[in-house]
């Protein structure tokens, strides 16, 4: 095995010694990893994207090289996702969402750097240490993945959904309704068992459920834009002496190594693990940092370098467990894996169990593009740096209109339907107003991803194996694991609520009362029940999930609005006290709160109703001149200038490499004029 | 569905055989256009091939292979490129392609086959119809096949056929999907012992399921089962295909199990069901013009599928996705779907009844 690894290091340099001169295939791994870097780092694109662009590509390279730069592409997406999350609060992919949690508070109190550092640190060790997970573990792949069938998928997806509890922090009850919805929400679509459209209101774009970048973008980036706008100051609200540095952040990573090795242990799991995927991996290893690290439960979500390293380790660490089942069994884990198992083929290397056996030198080369593509990633990122972090020192006016435009653009990469708009819209309102009634966000996103693979799961472990399924002694071992888990971040907060709580008494007099919070927790409740009427009439098989959930949703949230209208103990801040999600400001009045966020989202709807009327590529330049000219009154030359960046932005990387399918404006002849005259 | 043709794409041996290129000059209709203007119109212009599915999937990527071929052959060489719509297993796409886009040639239609099944089975949201579509030609075909692992015992169809047959748990994703529908038209004509296993999403996962012995066996293509799913069958023979669709099985060392479902099957009712459920399997890859282009340009881009389809450089490069290419030409294409579409109505009532949803056997 030891000497397949070293030639396998031979095939990568492309001569027959490891430190010899430049290394061809080394370049390509180096493309790769650039390329990757700046597709993770503007949100809504990834590994996918670029995957699916470069593929046709390597047609005509040899094996090696083509799968140096699509691993490089591969491996690095996940860090180059970081960016914006730490600077803007927005996921870059939906493997970066939790790293938001913590990221982009770090950012506010001057500490892009240092999350940086952190950041980059943690993705390169949880990627290296995927990498070497997957070649230790090469022995014992085929009969580990065998043991593996739907109830234990089902299980780990009811681990998953455990951790709504800790991701609540002080706010359980409220926490445990977004997760309800969150998975009413994940039922939206085709059902799994009878085919039968759910909640889609005769609209084909929801068949497919609704798409996942457009509403993590509206429920965690939009209302961070909005909130900037509102607090009118620069992201970091710190001189800038005061910003911490990159080496601190590397620091911190050493400093909890522990912590680091274990999320990178859950990277790889999930990674592992067909259906789960980045966009829970990152919930994972966040929710398990909260559980299991001291203090975890006050500090998260505030600007606890732990909550950066956490899941910035486990998101790179799952593409070593990702190659697994794509490797030994020819079956790729997820969509990003089918498409470089289809590379593989194509370049003559047949997964199997040969690539275990005979064609170990593949595999290693495979491994050891994944370790070097993460290792070159990070020094480029670290080397950007100081660099980026000045952006927090940008005027937010500036920011702005640019960020909303990158994210609806984000967003409509997904399907290249209006809905993913519409999407983008109602889950921003949304998100806002969770975020300031003091609702854990980070539970509706959880809810709606488990969604499908609870459900899908659980009718196959049925049909499958009877009532058997309960038995099998892994499902029994999740579970088990899964309830001491529980137990453990229980017993954490209670440690930290009984701290808390000598700190300051809360003032529990009683009192009828019903403000706005209250008439938020009204309209969701009318929503759950709304939404149950419409379930009423479906057959059995596709019912049984949407009632259940929406029962229990209806129940919670009529405990959580008597809770409210009973008890007036300011609510608001005392959940902000553990409240596991970013924190709100409280320092602006709220009759200018809700002036300003009106006058956001009216800018957000003006720009919604000109990509409508005259289509993306005239709308978007369009609104950032008018945001910052008319709104902002920001001179006229920087105006123009952020308009000017956003249209190269817009027709270099949209129009013409990523060839986007623009939606056909109603007044349509302007646009078609332009893309006329400028081509493709 | 989507998943199952993606995946079946991703299959394939390296320089897997092409199983065949039946190719006319074109649909007879190389004549019958005047070639100056359509180069007239198509020259500067771009022609956008709309995929029904989200990149890197079967279907993206061979649409951007013809994207990088088609061009060349249309008169006036026009730039053709790929947007992606993606969307209820490409029918947002072929619904904008019959109606919303422009009609003036620049569109064509990538979109799944599965669909103008749906049509026959009066699914909801079409709003087109098949038959008035102008279809170009389609790249792949394969044929419904079914396997069962070989520790069941099962090696013969006969053993899970009829009254006092063994049940096999059968894996199915969602009914609609073309993998579910096969299984349980399989069911329906020939009388199996199926239990479908309902819920699983995609072909792979399914594949996995049935090397986990969570399920006894699966019904896809025989194309996927040789192309994708080798390791089934190799080192070690896993499974046993035992039915293929069609008249005669094909000859190959890992169909030495298995019977032609047409040859088997009870009645004349039952081979049109089988007729039926196989019909989109034989335009994979298809594409398509919408209803009101003007003919010229129609009869011009058939022409040029079916030059494309000749053309070496383009089948060089097909041949590196793994999947064999089975070009048909724009006539080939319309009589498979011409057929399925008149299907008499109590067979299209059999067809319904076989597919609700139903676990069984």
């Amino acid at each position: 095995m030891l000497e397949a690894a070293a030639s396998a290091l031979d095939n990568l340099s492309a001569c027959p010694c490891v430190l010899g001169v430049l290394p061809h295939r080394i370049g390509f791994l180096f493309v790769g990893v650039l390329m990757g870097l700046s597709l993770g780092a503007f949100p809504g694109l990834g590994g996918l994207t670029g995957l699916a662009i470069l593929f046709p590509f390597t047609f005509d390279m040899d094996a090696y090289a083509a799968i140096s730069i699509l691993i490089g592409l591969l491996a690095v997406s996940q860090t180059g996702d970081t960016i914006p999350s730490v600077l803007f609060g927005i996921p870059g992919t939906v493997g970066s969402q939790a790293t938001i949690m913590d990221g982009y508070p770090m950012a506010k109190k001057g500490e892009a750097g240092r999350a940086f550092g952190a950041a980059y640190t943690a993705s390169m060790i949880g990627g290296v240490f995927g990498a070497l997970v997957l070649a230790v573990s090469i022995p014992v792949l085929r009969p580990i993945i065998s043991a593996f069938a739907t109830p234990e998928f089902f299980m780990m997806g009811i681990m998953g959904i455990s951790m709504v509890s800790v991701l609540s922090g002080s706010a359980p009850v409220k926490g445990l309704i977004a997760g309800t919805l969150g998975l009413m929400l994940g039922m939206v679509g085709l059902d799994p068992q009878g085919g039968l459209p759910r909640w889609t209101f005769s609209q084909l774009y929801l068949w497919d459920g609704l798409s996942l970048v457009p509403v993590t973008l509206g429920v965690f980036a939009i209302p961070e834009v909005v909130d900037l706008a509102i607090r009118g100051t620069r992201i970091a609200d710190v001189p800038r002496e005061a910003m911490k540095g990159v080496w601190t952040g590397i620091r911190d990573v050493f400093q909890n190594w522990f912590l680091m090795l274990r999320s990178s242990a859950i990277g790889v799991w999930i990674g592992f693990i067909p259906g789960l995927g980045a966009a829970v991996v990152d919930w994972f290893a966040y929710g398990h940092a909260a559980q299991t690290e001291r203090g975890a439960q006050e500090s998260f979500g505030k600007g606890d370098v732990r909550g950066v390293i956490a899941p910035e380790s486990a998101n790179n660490a799952k593409d070593g467990g990702g190659l697994i089942p794509t490797l030994a069994f020819g079956v790729p884990g997820s969509t990003v894996w089918a498409i470089m198992l289809g590379a593989f083929l194509i370049h003559g290397i047949n997964p199997g169990p040969e690539l275990l056996t005979t064609r170990l030198d593949v595999t290693f080369t495979i491994i050891w593009s994944l370790a070097i593509a993460n290792v070159l990633g990070t020094a480029i990122c670290l080397l950007l740096t100081p660099q980026l972090a000045k952006i927090t020192m940008v005027r937010v006016t500036l920011i702005t209109p640019v960020v909303i435009a990158v994210v609806f653009l984000a967003a409509f990469q997904s399907t290249a339907h209006f809905g993913d708009l519409i999407s983008l819209l109602v889950f921003s309102l949304m998100g806002w107003l969770m975020k300031r009634f003091g609702w854990p966000r980070p539970p509706l996103i959880l809810g709606l991803v488990l969604s499908g693979i609870l459900e899908a799961n659980l009718f196959v472990a049925i049909l499958a194996h009877g009532s058997g399924w309960a038995a099998r002694p892994l499902v029994w071992l999740i579970g088990i694991l899964t309830l001491a888990s529980i137990a453990y971040g229980m017993a954490q907060s209670r440690r930290t609520r009984q701290k808390s709580s000598n700190r300051d008494a809360v003032v529990a007099r009683r009192k009828l009362a019903f403000g706005p919070a209250s008439l938020f927790t009204l309209v969701i409740l009318v929503f759950l029940l709304s939404a149950l009427a419409r379930a009423w009439q479906w057959p059995f098989h596709t019912g049984i999930f949407p009632w259940t959930v929406a029962g229990i949703g209806v129940a919670l949230c009529l405990i959580q609005l008597g809770s409210e209208v009973w008890t007036a103990a300011a609510p608001a801040q005392r959940e902000q006290g553990g409240l596991m999600d970013l924190p709100v400001d409280r320092d602006v009045p709220a009759a200018l709160v809700v002036r300003r966020a009106a006058t956001l989202f009216g800018w957000i709807l003006g720009y919604f109703a000109a990509i409508w009327m005259l289509g993306f590529i005239i709308s978007t330049p369009l609104f950032v001149w008018a945001y910052l000219a008319v709104y902002a009154r920001e001179k006229q030359r920087a105006a123009l200038a952020c308009a000017l960046l956003v249209a190269a932005v817009l027709l270099g990387v949209f129009h013409y490499l990523l060839k986007v399918a623009w939606l056909p404006a109603v007044i349509g002849g302007p646009e078609k004029a332009i893309v006329e005259t400028i081509g493709r | 569905m989507q998943k199952d043709r993606s995946k079946r794409l991703w299959g394939a041996v390296c320089g897997a055989v092409v199983l065949g290129l039946m190719l006319e000059a074109g649909p007879s209709s190389s004549a019958t256009f005047d070639e100056g203007a359509v180069a007239d119109f198509y020259k500067g212009k771009i022609v956008t091939v709309v995929v029904g599915f989200a990149p890197g999937g079967g279907y993206d990527v061979t649409a951007r292979l013809v994207a990088k071929h088609l061009g060349e052959h249309i008169p006036g060489n026009p730039t053709v490129i790929v947007e992606n719509r993606p969307g209820a297993g490409s029918l947002v796409a072929a619904n904008l392609v019959y109606s919303s886009l422009p009609q003036d040639g620049t569109i064509v239609g990538n979109i799944h086959p599965q669909l103008m099944f749906q049509q026959l089975m009066g699914g909801a949201g079409i709003e087109f119809d098949g038959r008035k579509y102008h279809w170009l030609g389609s790249l792949s075909a394969g044929r419904n096949a079914c396997a069962v692992h070989k520790d069941t015992g099962v090696t013969q169809l006969e053993q899970i056929m009829g009254p006092d047959g063994r049940t096999v748990k059968m894996g199915g994703e969602a009914p609609g999907s073309g993998v579910t529908d096969a299984t349980a038209v399989m069911r329906a004509a020939l009388d199996l012992k199926f239990r479908i296993v309902y819920g699983y999403k995609g072909i792979a996962p399914i594949a996995r399921a049935l090397l986990s012995r969570e399920i006894d066996g699966m019904c896809t293509t025989w194309e996927t089962f040789i192309a994708s799913y080798k390791n089934l069958f190799e080192p070690e023979r896993l499974v046993n295909v035992l039915v293929i669709a069609g008249t005669e099985v094909p000859d190959h060392p890992w169909a030495d199990k298995a019977v032609a479902a047409q040859a088997v099957a009870p009645t004349e009712e039952a081979r049109r069901l089988l007729i039926a459920a196989g019909a989109p399997r034989q335009i994979s890859y298809p594409y398509t013009v919408g209803p009101d282009v003007p003919a010229d340009r129609i009869a011009a881009l058939q022409q040029a599928f079916a030059r494309m389809l000749a053309d070496e450089a383009f089948i060089a490069d097909y041949r590196k996705t793994g999947s064999p290419l089975v070009g048909r030409n724009a006539e080939e294409l319309n009589a498979i779907v011409d057929e399925l579409l008149s299907m008499p109505p109590e067979t299209v009532a059999n067809l319904k009844e076989a597919l609700k949803r139903r676990v069984g056997p």
